[in-house]
């Protein structure tokens, strides 16, 4: 005889409910629609079933692997320093005998509420040949010619890191900032009778027990830069030869600039989760073992 | 067994509820699209130029004996229009699109093939032989004709004309010039003066290419539609002349159509610059620089066969879209005011600097005009005398993506990674890449 479901189980179901049938309309159906169209051609509202041909197409596909170049490097650049830096500060913050504790949070956390657009447009502003960074520079005597942040290939990868810095760091700093008011200082004071130098508590003491909060900052940015867009199409549109063109950008450009076709966007789209979830998986993996 | 009920209940009733959702929206979105039969909306772009140009055209309209006519004309930049057309087409919807809407000339084709029967086809209610050929030929495709010509972007070359005598050159010395005479007057411009030539990012430089190519009545594709880089004379000179513009560093590098590139012209940074009869209203917002800027016809191509001085940078049609219930009205509208009205010409001519190419209005009064601001010349005369030359092309579905294929090897030939050669290859293989050949 089947045993008899609780009547608490059926309470839980009145709850799920909803939240299945919202989910399936609006999370399920378009993942398996862009599967679905991701194995089409589409020229405007001409749409051919073409089987793996997109995906064959993409393997081939050299502005594609150019993109997803520019993507690493960002995040083999950016996510470190980003990272870091956050960390340090929030070390700093988390000082006792530091003043004004409030406004030096508040301003390195107003970048990552600003409108994105907008810092995007400052920072083009800011990076012409005869921008304030240039000036500033040459007052300086740092340089002898103005730089030409925004269409130099290499210069402009730094300025679109410098820039994702900026905006970012102050974001993964509060999180740090939460997980090191949750040390204990009991710790930190056994560390200290056990003869630890300062060195030898950040990294031993402070870090390890930080550690959960280091990899969800690290698979958050990592997903972030994979996904990087907007501050790439404001500051440089992708150029010059992209060579700051992220597939985000390219992916928007299949739908929206080019011949609207989703369906390769859907198959590059896929490419990209694929690899957001590999690089989530190893990056949980390796800390994980430790 | 109660329980069952009230479950299947919740259900239910969780499914209306995304019913009523939609119901809505939808109803929300007629709204928007002319909920009475005497409300067209219209999406266009450019709050000084086409919007109150159209909103003068319903004026017009009303007083032309349509008491109840109402245009809503709803601000969108380019970009976002084209993205909202594209997601409603796509999707099916024709609920929540405008009865008119405002496409560039290079994006025409692409729409009116991708998305055939989403447009009116317009040729058996107006008069297309009264408009400038090669706007025609800009909004015909399978011998329809699915738009109506608006403003021309005729082009012309405006400089300051006292750095070009601190450069020793007098208005009779730009006359005719070729594309390396004016690189030659700009190294010496930059040399005397220490001004900038001009104001654009040399590799995102497209707009040259497409001035130069349509001066001789070449696109980025041959007659088959194919891609036309390589053996391409007018991409093969001007990719030369870009280059010594960059290497000069003749340009100021910033976007040319941004904030910060109308700043170094309007600033007093910049000696010249080559663009359409709608940039006049930039220049002349420049108060300060009255009676110092002069014009003349675009530089020529040394090369190549049936080059002219006359080109188009830019220009716009409007379009009706064939779902929309007001499809009549929306015809009727723009053949009476914007394919008929000579005295709404002149006017947004004299208000707004609009140069239509509707042939008949310009040999209204108002092209006589003599603008105090290019000394007492007469600008608008000239430039449509000049649009009347230019030699029509076909667009192609594909100028976006062709675009994007040179900027995306431009900076390497500029810095020698890549001969001329290299680069239209690199060119060519980057756009059949993107158009999946």
């Amino acid at each position: 005889m089947k045993p008899k479901k609780s009547s608490g189980q059926r309470e839980v179901w009145k709850f799920i409910v909803f939240a299945v049938i919202f989910g399936s309309v609006f999370l399920l159906y378009p993942i398996f629609y862009s599967i679905y169209i991701s194995f089409h051609n589409m020229q405007g509202i001409q749409s051919v079933f073409t089987g793996f041909d997109n995906y064959i197409r993409m393997f081939h596909d050299k502005v594609f692997v150019k993109a997803l170049m520019n993507n690493f490097t960002y995040l083999i650049f950016q996510v470190p320093i980003m990272l870091v830096l956050g960390l340090l500060l929030a070390f700093i913050l988390n000082s006792p005998k530091l003043k004004g504790k409030n406004f030096f949070m508040l301003a390195l956390f107003l970048p990552c509420v600003t409108s994105l657009v907008s810092y995007a447009v400052l920072f083009k502003m800011m990076f012409q040949v005869s921008g304030i960074v240039n000036k500033m520079l040459l007052t300086i005597g740092l340089i002898q010619d103005p730089i030409n942040w925004l269409n130099s290939p290499f210069w402009a990868k730094v300025t679109v890191i410098m820039a994702l810095c900026w905006r970012w760091t102050g974001y993964n700093m509060i999180f740090y900032l939460a997980g090191l008011q949750n040390i204990s200082t009991e710790t930190l004071e056994a560390a200290s009778i056990d003869g630890a130098n300062a060195f030898q508590k950040f990294f031993f003491v402070i870090i390890l027990q930080l550690k959960p909060v280091i990899v969800f900052t690290t698979i958050t940015s990592t997903i972030g830069t994979i996904q990087l867009f907007d501050e790439v199409v404001n500051l440089t549109g992708g150029g010059p030869s992209n060579e700051t063109l992220t597939a985000a950008q390219l992916i928007y450009n299949h739908s929206f600039v080019y011949t609207s076709n989703f369906g390769y966007s859907a198959t590059l789209s896929w490419a990209l989760v694929v690899i957001i979830a590999i690089l989530s998986v190893i990056q949980l993996a390796v800390t994980n073992k430790e | 067994m109660k329980k069952k009920w009230a479950v299947l209940l919740y259900s239910a009733l969780s499914l209306s509820l995304l019913a009523a959702c939609s119901d809505s929206g939808g109803n929300e979105a007629k709204q928007s699209a002319g909920s009475d039969d005497s409300t067209l909306t219209v999406w266009a772009w450019d709050k000084n130029f086409n919007i109150p140009i159209m909103e003068m055209a319903g004026e017009y309209y009303k007083k032309d004996g349509h008491e109840d006519f109402k245009v809503n004309v709803v601000e969108m930049s380019n970009e976002d229009t084209k993205q909202k057309m594209v997601s409603g087409f796509t999707s099916g919807v024709s609920e929540g699109l405008p009865d008119i809407v405002l496409i560039e000339d290079y994006d025409t084709q692409s729409f009116f093939i991708n998305y055939e029967d989403k447009f009116a086809e317009l040729s058996n209610d107006i008069a297309f032989e009264e408009f400038a050929q090669y706007k025609v030929d800009a909004v015909t495709h399978n011998d329809g004709v699915y738009a109506i010509p608006f403003d021309s972007g005729s082009a012309g070359l405006y400089y300051r004309t006292d750095y070009l005598e601190e450069a020793g050159y007098s208005p009779e010395d730009m006359q005719d010039l070729t594309w390396s005479e004016f690189v030659q007057i700009g190294k010496d411009v930059k040399e005397k003066t220490g001004k900038w030539f001009v104001a654009f990012i040399p590799n995102r430089g497209t707009h040259y290419m497409q001035m130069a190519m349509q001066s001789a009545g070449l696109w980025y594709f041959d007659d088959q539609g194919k891609v036309f880089f390589k053996d391409n004379p007018v991409i093969r000179e001007m990719a030369v002349i870009l280059k010594d513009i960059e290497k000069n560093q003749l340009a100021k590098p910033v976007d040319y159509f941004a904030a910060e590139g109308i700043g170094a012209v309007t600033s007093g940074e910049v000696a010249a610059v080559n663009s359409a009869v709608w940039y006049s209203a930039t220049i002349k917002s420049a108060e300060d620089q009255a009676g110092k800027w002069a014009y003349t016809n675009i530089p020529k191509l040394e090369t190549v066969e049936n080059a002219t001085h006359f080109s188009n940078l830019g220009g716009s049609s409007w379009a009706v879209l064939e779902d929309s219930p007001n499809k009549d009205l929306a015809i009727d509208f723009l053949k009476t005011e914007f394919a008929g009205n000579d005295e709404f010409y002149q006017e947004i001519l004299v208000d707004k600097g609009a140069v239509g190419t509707y042939i008949p209005s310009q040999t209204g009064e108002a092209y006589q005009y003599k603008d105090p601001y290019f000394n007492d010349a007469q600008i608008y005369k000239d430039f449509s005398e000049w649009s009347a030359e230019i030699p029509g092309v076909d667009y192609g579905v594909n100028t976006n993506v062709a675009v994007d294929a040179l900027r995306s090897v431009l900076q390497d030939y500029f810095d020698d990674k890549l001969t001329l050669d290299e680069m239209l290859e690199q060119a060519e293989e980057y756009y059949n890449m993107q158009v999946g050949e």
